[in-house]
């Protein structure tokens, strides 16, 4: 099956839940009594993060996202990486989902740094010998040498990142999503890793990128989307999309 | 990358055996990995949890040793037994209802199937249970057991108890996910059930009508009966293993319907 992102007429209710709806000693005293002692709030309260978006993503596809905070953007990668289902419509998605969200979330400070590659790892969804077979290259790209035996609570912030972003790059998915473009540690990694990332965006078949930067989205990008209140507002070339949006560009 | 090969390929990853071995495999490994994190500073490493145990037996066998002065070597393997087993069910229970709470970042940032932070939290307590299970043993040395083939039941016995926490336990991680009092309400319920089931006390020290009451009513006494009576040397009782397994059966289905309804919330939720 070739990779693919299908959303049909796709709308997205989120809950809010503020402190009292989230007491479940208030919700059998309003039932027991009839909801007679409290109706100081509504009961239930949903803010409608996406509204009725129907688009096809497909091989080869460079996506940018573009809109203003809380138009949609995040809620829209989120969905695209199956963390949330839609309220109505449909979603149908072929191929392995990657995303540089929080590439360090799982990995623990009391582990050496080579448990936290196989830890991270297991997150990302390898088995344990893909891992076995990745390490050294990881160990080797993150230029960490022997701390990589030393528990991670000894790393600096950069040497942290070094390792997260090593194993979160060491495989291409098909669809890449991604929010803001990704620039990690000193001078010298980052040109390796600047390359790398390019490595990985090129190699995806999919790329979705959520971001606020035209250059980037103009350099990496073959489509935009633009999301203004969860709705779509257009879907097209950068040339076409992005003056839309982006009132004083260059 | 943070999503998942196999899992976020399958629509419905629950659907496919091998999705559901990966959910396993993967919860298994983060379990293990916790109850290692857990001393990793220490001589001991997680051998801690057995030596706290044994140290907790030698405090109470001193103590009541003095006050009963020899009912002691009947008193202290049933003592033990209901102290790790009590243990296990109950961090079980309360470990297990805020298991989604305490994964919050992960079911905000991770495509995996949420249920795999939940057995996360079992494994970690089954891990902690066998740790414990050294200290019994080194118990039963000193005050050794009458051991037939009927204390093999005990194996079954924690099967059905440990299964049965389990799916209360998901069924209220659920609702404790949506209404953030619920983990509060556990707590409170599993320390009462501390004081309201025979662990420290003896079932025959109670007046019959009470006895009778008490015991029927309350799943952690089924619960701990047929894990704990066959250690001892008791025949099995009928009524015990029929409530346990009952409550099991109803506790897994509650806890398998509130997951497979509304876990697609939980990202919501958190």
């Amino acid at each position: 099956m070739t990779p693919h992102v299908h959303l049909a007429d796709v709308t997205l209710d989120y809950p809010v839940l503020h402190q009292s709806s989230r007491k479940l000693t208030r919700e059998i005293l309003r039932l027991a009594t009839g909801g007679q002692l409290d109706r100081s709030e509504p009961r239930k309260v949903t803010v409608r993060a996406l509204e009725r978006i129907t688009t096809r993503l497909e091989v080869g596809d460079r996506v940018g996202l573009i809109g203003h905070n809380g138009s949609g953007k995040s809620t829209l990668l989120k969905l695209l990486a199956g963390i949330y289902a839609p309220t109505s419509g449909t979603v149908s998605r072929e191929g392995v989902v990657g995303s540089l969200l929080d590439i360090s979330l799982g990995m623990s400070p009391d582990a050496t740094g080579r448990e936290n590659i196989y830890l991270r790892g297991a997150l990302q969804g390898l088995s344990r010998r893909e891992i076995t077979r990745l390490v050294p290259g990881i160990i080797e790209f993150s230029g960490l040498g022997d701390f990589i035996e030393l528990p991670m609570r000894t790393y600096s912030s950069g040497m942290l990142l070094r390792l997260a972003f090593s194993i979160s790059t060491v495989l291409s998915p098909d669809i890449l999503l991604m929010d803001e473009w990704l620039a990690v540690g000193d001078e010298e990694f980052q040109a390796k890793a600047e390359a790398r990332l390019h490595e990985v965006v090129s190699q995806t078949a999919i790329l979705v990128i959520a971001s606020h930067s035209a250059s980037l989205i103009r350099n990496q990008c073959t489509r935009v989307i633009y999301l203004e209140h969860g709705r779509l507002i257009a879907d097209g070339t950068p040339d076409d999309v992005l003056p839309m949006y982006f009132t004083n560009l260059e | 990358m943070t999503g998942t090969a196999s899992l976020t390929a399958v629509p419905a990853p629950l659907r496919t055996l091998s999705a559901a071995w990966r959910v396993l495999a993967l919860s298994f490994y983060l379990g293990w990995q916790d109850v290692r994190m857990m001393y990793r500073r220490s001589v001991l490493g997680q051998f801690w949890i057995t030596l706290s145990m044994i140290v907790t037996f030698a405090a109470i066998a001193t103590v009541f040793g003095f006050i009963f002065a020899s009912p002691v070597i009947e008193y202290l393997p049933f003592l033990g037994c209901g102290l790790v087993f009590f243990n296990f069910l109950s961090v079980l229970l309360n470990e297990g209802t805020v298991a989604f709470i305490a994964a919050e970042s992960f079911i905000r940032q991770l495509a995996l199937e949420p249920i795999v932070y939940f057995l996360r939290t079992v494994w970690k307590t089954v891990f902690v249970l066998l740790h414990n299970l050294i200290a019994l043993a080194v118990l039963f040395v000193f005050f050794p057991q009458d051991l037939s083939a009927a204390t093999l039941l005990a194996v079954p016995g924690l099967v059905v108890a440990a299964v049965g926490m389990s799916g209360l336990a998901l069924a209220l991680a659920m609702l404790a996910t949506r209404y953030r009092d619920v983990p509060q309400i556990v707590a409170a319920v599993v320390q009462v059930s501390f004081y309201l089931t025979p662990i420290v006390w003896l079932p025959e020290a109670l007046p019959a009508p009470v006895r009778d009451v008490l015991l029927a009513w309350n799943p952690f006494t089924h619960m701990i009966g047929i894990i704990r009576d066959p250690l001892l040397g008791l025949p099995p009782s009928a009524p015990t293993w029929a409530a346990a397994t009952g409550l099991a059966v109803v506790f897994v289905a509650a806890g398998a319907a509130a997951y497979l309804f509304k876990r697609r919330q939980l990202a919501f939720w958190v």
